[in-house]
């Protein structure tokens, strides 16, 4: 039990030299076991590969956040991240928000319609959009189109020494690489996010009030009645974890890819999955804190 | 006029790195005279990658010290290094060019990052610095338009850019064809005299070895077994040397 505690202990980064290996771009000790064990490292070896994983992220969440407020500060590395995580998805967000939207309505008119009560229709879209949909849709391309491309970006810069090039010529690579586009992410998703809730909003009135005949006054009363702001600023405080989770997953998965262009490939492979996984289980958490929260204070 | 400084640039001492159960770097020695070529041999695996990796702070050694100019590198922080990550120069094995910027730009980026000089002085620096590689008329084009040679000179270029007073090429002819080859050592060779800086060479090929060498340091076992210049390496009674210089057809 010793030596797996020990080892436990190594492999989330409590030691003194832990930030030597990120600085070598390599975060999981080499060494192999000389332990006679096997049996024992059968069954601890999942569970010390998860926790690795949870401490090499934890230091980089860590390292970003220390670089993210030291200078230098690389403006057009932040701007050109923001422009290709932002911009670069306003096409495939308002496409997919639309459609969302309009599916959505099309399902409740007709569900609601059972009992009655379509014309709850754009109040209850409005709430699942704004709460829901729009920032977990949003992050979801965003880590589909964005954050595979920053995987695969890092994890070739790593492939062929661009990142040691960048410690060569004295440029810290979390600062000048990952902390851009982190930072990009976190502020770019909540926009997405807006951007997705008119758009769904517009969709869904489309298909409920052009299409199905709902009464367009009533429509837009009952979004603006059972719509509250708090209901978007929590949706918009989501879209900002789920933009930093995205981008620290792809950044971690790149910044550590090993193994050449096939590396690379995995690497793009596990930060879309991993996102992905990540971004619906922090809905849940972040919704549950929200939800209490709001209770209890209201 | 001072007296030459006869210390040398870098000196490294008693150096040792494990990968685990593998023991790579068993409290190596070596100093690399200021001005010279210096060139480490030795045989595939034997670590002088690792060597070179250590030097340049892209790792950090189990134990041992490398000084740079007097002073020691090893368990320096990550700040504390910088400066000494501005007066060293690397050129990689794959050039590691970013594929992203031109020639140009690639040279440029030191210069951005770390000087105050305004884009017309980046402008001539960088140019100045191309001409002198012969790599002018390609300055516009990306990493991927150009040919291996043509990026080892863009790498060296940029390894340059920024004064530098040691610049570390990690098997710079390999993977080019003999007259490429051959020109990237009259390169490195006419580097470190117009532009005064110390070299350090790690190569395969002892021709190349020859042609460029003021010092030559042999690698075996992690440790340096022979250590001086290339002439006296012919005569050097280690068997090991021997037996790879016979190799090595000489
Ligand atoms: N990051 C690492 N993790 C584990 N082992 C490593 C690592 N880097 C190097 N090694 C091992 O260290 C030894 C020396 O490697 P190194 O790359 O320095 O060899 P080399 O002398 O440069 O060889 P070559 O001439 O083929 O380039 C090799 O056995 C290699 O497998
Ligand atoms: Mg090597």
């Amino acid at each position: 039990m010793v030596p797996f505690l020990a080892k436990l202990a190594q492999r989330l980064g409590l030691r003194r030299d832990e930030l030597a290996p990120i600085a070598a771009g390599d975060p999981v000790s080499s060494d192999t076991d000389s332990g006679s064990a096997s049996t024992h490292r059968f069954v601890t070896g999942p569970v010390l590969r998860a926790l690795e994983e949870v401490g090499i992220l934890a230091r980089l969440v860590g390292e970003t956040a220390r670089w993210t407020f030291r200078r230098p500060f690389h403006v057009p590395q932040l701007l050109e991240a923001m422009r290709f995580i932002g911009v670069g998805s306003i096409f495939i967000v308002g496409l997919t928000g639309l459609f969302v939207g309009m599916v959505f309505s099309l399902q409740l008119v007709d569900g609601f319609r059972l009992f009655g009560a379509e014309n709850m229709v754009g109040g209850v879209i409005g709430i699942a959009l704004a709460r829901e949909l729009a920032p977990v849709f949003s992050a979801l391309m965003v880590s589909a189109r964005a954050g595979s491309a920053m995987a695969t970006q890092l994890g070739s810069m790593r492939a062929t020494s661009q990142i040691d090039a960048l410690w060569s010529m004295a440029v810290q690579p979390v600062n000048f690489l990952i902390v851009p586009r982190v930072v990009a992410a976190t502020l770019m998703v909540p926009l997405l996010t807006i951007l997705f809730d008119l758009v769904g909003i517009f969709g869904a009135w489309l298909v409920g009030v052009k299409l199905l005949g709902l009464d367009p006054g009533i429509f837009v009363y009952r979004v603006r009645l059972l719509t509250d702001p708090s209901d978007v600023s929590q949706g918009l405080v989501k879209a900002a974890c789920f933009g930093f989770a995205l981008a620290i997953i792809a950044c971690r998965q790149g910044y550590f890819a090993r193994g050449g262009a096939q590396g690379v490939g995995e690497a793009t492979n596990r930060a879309v999955v991993q996102s992905a996984v990540a971004i619906l289980v922090l809905d849940y958490f972040i919704s549950d804190l929200v939800l209490t929260f709001t209770r209890s204070s209201g | 006029m001072t007296a030459p400084d006869e210390t040398p640039l870098l000196r490294v001492t008693a150096l040792h790195k494990h990968f685990g159960a593998l023991h790579v770097l068993r409290g190596l020695d070596l100093e690399v005279p200021r001005g010279e070529v210096t060139v480490v041999l030795g045989g595939s695996g034997t670590g002088k990658s690792v060597l070179m990796r250590q030097i340049a702070s892209l790792d950090t050694p189990d134990s041992g010290s490398i000084t740079f100019d007097g002073q020691e590198l090893v368990g320096l922080g990550e700040r504390e290094l910088l400066p000494f990550r501005r007066r060293m120069g690397m050129v990689f094995q794959g050039s590691a060019l970013f594929d992203s910027l031109t020639v140009f730009e690639n040279v440029a980026f030191p210069l951005r990052q770390h000087s105050d000089f305004g884009s017309a002085a980046i402008r001539e620096r960088v140019m100045t610095l191309l001409t002198a590689l012969e790599i002018a008329h390609a300055a516009k084009k990306l990493p991927s338009e150009i040919s291996g040679g043509m990026q080892k000179r863009t790498a060296i270029a940029r390894a340059l850019a920024l004064d530098t007073e040691l610049i570390i090429y990690d098997e710079p002819t390999s993977g080019l064809d003999p007259v490429v080859s051959r020109a990237v050592d009259d390169l490195i060779r006419k580097t470190s005299e117009d532009f005064n800086v110390t070299s350090l060479v790690v190569s395969h090929d002892i021709q190349s070895v020859l042609r460029i060498a003021q010092r030559v340091a042999y690698l075996h076992e992690g440790r340096v077994l022979f250590w001086g210049p290339p002439a006296d390496m012919l005569k050097s009674p280690a068997p090991q040397l021997t037996r790879y210089l016979e190799a090595a057809g000489m």
